[in-house]
């Protein structure tokens, strides 16, 4: 056997996961196919696959089950392929444990970006979890010194206030995952705090101070009723 | 007794004015006393004998029992008619005689008072029941009009409520639907400082109104000894069926027969009220569900022509490709680019279509939740970049974070739809512009270009769908679909209780705006 990462694709439409395998065959990573929720369980325990493919529409178990069976023992990296443009389920499938999500139809630069994402996340420290003592971040003009609490782009310092540099580390040390408004609200205020406003606030704030022209963001970017997402490589 | 005058003067305020206070009534008899003593005196200075005398004193007592309500006032004035009459007339003058016939005169005095008075008694009890039919039959006909004219089930609940209560003085209820069914829905309503409402929420008398609803009538067990319960109910019935009930509060003791006859027959008009209302609703329902049937019709025929051509075009160059083994790379090339392309255009086709079921089919309204625009605006200019490379987009969003009540896909769907109009019309690389801002209570949008503008012929009904229009078949990125995008949008805008408008500019290119309310239930009228 290679050391090739291998994929596992769940997914009963036969004809998506076979350009999905051609793809991903083509991007030199290893296929294994599951077409119903049972299967994928079953395959998952004796493949050991790196990451797991899972679409939410499955034809026995919801994919949204399956998602959870799988999070009681194992924390590989789940990415949810969803048809549905419902912004709830993407939220539930991140809340419960998924590490991303692709939104059918879907480009194939996308599709590996986030594979890679999804994957480098998992070699380094645990899903949305500090890393152990990483000194920055660092990508296109902005950088961020987590030890001095210092964050500038190009050469000016960026003052932001001490919630709002918060939320710039937390979404620095998550660069290219996708945070949920809850996630980010317990983790900046505790889990008491329940007001979105704020945050979308204080983001608001963030933008402008960060971006060039914060109506047209190029760091952090929006996904709007999910979440926030620092990117992890620029775009071309 | 006690009871019910009580309860009369409650439902009629007047009522106990009209019948004097005692004092007044004292004052009446003393006068008319001091009229016939005096009179009497006069009229035995000419000479008139005591017989005659005697008539008129009777005559002042009958005077007496008729003007006052109580038939003491008459007992008292026969007595003192009696003395007086020894005391002033009889011999000795001045003093009394207790003559012989002292005791028929008094007897006799006392029964014509006791027959007047009952007399009296009956002619007034005759006019006070006459004054209470003919102010029931004005609350009823005034509320019969008040009826005619509501326009909606809960006006008709809440004028119902409000006569109930002001005529009786007691809390009262109106349950529209089954209790047990639907917890939450009564409407219970008390008078103000006059009782509570609780007395309508214990789990019995919730069990007894479903009662109702299920049997169709009152409970005949109930009737039996019906006078008991705290609550007194009358079920609102129309054709057979329980289109409701009301409740009148019965801790204040129970209803008389009137008022009782009177919720009666408010309870008939109000089941025709609402059984009026039921038709109604149900005309109206039919024609927004034949408007709906229509738009849907149009959208269908017009999406079908759409649709043909892409998929065919895709058919026809796969098959190619497989069948013919020897093409020319370039060839290849070409068609699997034209089935891409065609594909593309068929998922921004179907994510329009999906756009339209998000709006919800009963009320025509949409799920809002509070966003911030620039994100929304952000997200959705990332979205179109992905989808063309080449072009060039600018936003400008104000400094002030504008918080708009919307459905998030609906609105990113309606900037797509405008953004990609602008990039199909216009040169490969040129600039458009996406402004957000806030303009008196309204967030507005506005999309402009230096393209190619609206052709004539359409800016008259930009929204508007039009089958009958020939769609031009050449290729995929012409005008085709921009007609069903165009109209989607407005749906979208009109749910949110907004506008759009779209026009071309003088420099050249088209501009579209739309304008979305920054409060919730603010809404432009169309």
């Amino acid at each position: 056997m290679t050391n090739k990462v291998k994929i596992l694709i769940v997914e009963d439409e036969r004809v998506i996961s076979n350009f999905i395998a051609a793809i991903l065959a083509a991007n030199d990573y290893q296929v294994i196919h599951a077409t119903t929720g049972k299967e994928a369980i079953a395959v998952m325990a004796s493949h050991g696959p790196d990451l797991i493919l899972l679409d939410l529409g499955l034809p026995d178990i919801d994919g949204m089950n399956v998602l959870k069976v799988i999070r009681e023992w194992s924390s590989l990296p789940v990415i949810v392929v969803s048809a549905r443009q419902d912004e709830a389920e993407k939220v539930e499938a991140l809340d419960a444990g998924a590490n991303d999500y692709v939104t059918k139809p879907f480009g194939n630069s996308e599709l590996l970006a986030r594979i890679r994402t999804a994957i480098r996340q998992q070699a380094g420290p645990g899903r949305r979890l500090p890393p152990a003592q990483d000194s920055g971040f660092a990508i296109g003009e902005l950088r961020i010194d987590y030890a001095r609490r210092l964050i500038t782009v190009g050469d000016k310092p960026v003052h932001l206030t001490p919630i709002e540099h918060k939320i710039v580390v937390l979404l620095a040390q998550n660069a290219g995952m996708v945070l949920t408004h809850d996630y980010m609200i317990r983790q900046i205020w505790g889990p008491y705090a329940g007001d979105s406003q704020v945050l979308r606030v204080n983001m608001a704030n963030i933008r402008r101070k960060l971006e060039k022209n914060p109506a047209d963001p190029q760091y952090i970017l929006t996904e709007v009723g999910v979440g926030y997402r620092m990117i992890d490589t620029m775009p071309d | 007794m006690r009871n019910n005058t009580s309860d009369v003067s409650l439902g009629f305020p007047g009522g106990s004015i009209r019948r004097g206070g005692k004092l007044r009534n004292t004052a009446r008899m003393v006068m008319i006393m001091l009229f016939t003593i005096v009179l009497c005196e006069l009229l035995r200075r000419i000479g008139i004998g005591p017989q005659s005398l005697i008539l008129i004193y009777m005559l002042s007592v009958l005077v007496v029992s008729s003007v006052t309500p109580s038939p003491a006032y008459g007992f008292v004035a026969a007595i003192v008619s009696t003395f007086t009459y020894d005391f002033f007339i009889t011999e000795p003058r001045f003093g009394f005689s207790f003559y012989v016939g002292f005791p028929i005169t008094l007897i006799t005095m006392l029964m014509a008072t006791f027959i007047t008075g009952t007399l009296t008694m009956t002619m007034q009890t005759q006019a006070r029941l006459a004054r209470e039919r003919e102010h029931r039959a004005q609350l009823l006909y005034e509320m019969n009009q008040k009826l005619l004219a509501a326009r909606d089930r809960g006006t008709i609940v809440e004028l119902t409520l409000e006569h109930l209560i002001s005529h009786l003085g007691r809390p009262a209820v109106f349950y529209t639907r089954d209790p047990n069914e639907s917890p939450g829905e009564d409407h219970a309503r008390a008078s103000e400082g006059n009782g509570d409402t609780g007395v309508f929420s214990s789990p019995e008398e919730r069990k007894r109104v479903h009662r109702i609803f299920a049997l169709g009538h009152t409970d005949p067990v109930e009737l039996i000894d019906g006078q008991d319960h705290l609550v007194y109910y009358e079920p609102v019935i129309s054709k057979g069926k329980v289109l409701g009930v009301i409740g009148i509060s019965n801790r204040e003791g129970p209803l008389n027969n009137g008022n009782q006859t009177f919720v009666q027959m408010l309870t008939g008009q109000v089941a025709l009220a609402l059984e009026l209302q039921n038709m109604s609703d149900e005309q109206s329902s039919i024609m927004v569900e034949s408007e709906r049937e229509k738009m849907r019709g149009t959208l269908l025929r017009s999406i079908s022509h759409d649709l043909r051509t892409p998929l065919t075009s895709i058919l026809g160059a796969s098959s190619t490709l497989l069948e013919q083994k020897e093409l020319a790379d370039e060839t290849r090339v070409s068609l699997v680019m034209d089935i891409r392309e065609n594909a593309e255009w068929l998922i921004r086709m179907v994510e329009n279509i999906l756009t339209v079921t998000r709006i919800s089919k009963d009320t025509r309204k949409v799920r809002k939740t509070l966003e911030a625009a620039e994100e929304v605006v952000a997200q959705t200019v990332a979205i179109v970049r992905k989808r063309f490379p080449r072009c060039l987009i600018h936003v400008r969003t104000p400094d002030e974070l504008l918080m708009v009540p919307m459905d998030t896909t609906l609105i990113s769907q309606v900037l797509i739809n405008l953004l990609e109009n602008s990039v199909r019309n216009s040169e490969p690389g040129a600039l458009i512009l996406l402004d957000l801002r806030k303009q008196c209570g309204y967030a507005r949008f506005d999309v402009s270009d230096s393209g190619r503008g609206i052709p004539e012929h359409m800016l008259d009904n930009l929204f508007e769908i039009n089958p009958t229009a020939p769609a031009p078949v050449e290729v995929v990125d012409t005008a085709r679909g921009m007609g069903i995008g165009l109209s989607i949008c407005r749906t979208i805008i009109a749910a949110h209780g907004g506008t759009i408008e779209g026009h071309n500019r003088k420099e050249g290119g088209a501009k579209f705006f739309f304008l979305l309310p920054l409060q919730e239930g603010e809404q432009l009228d169309e």
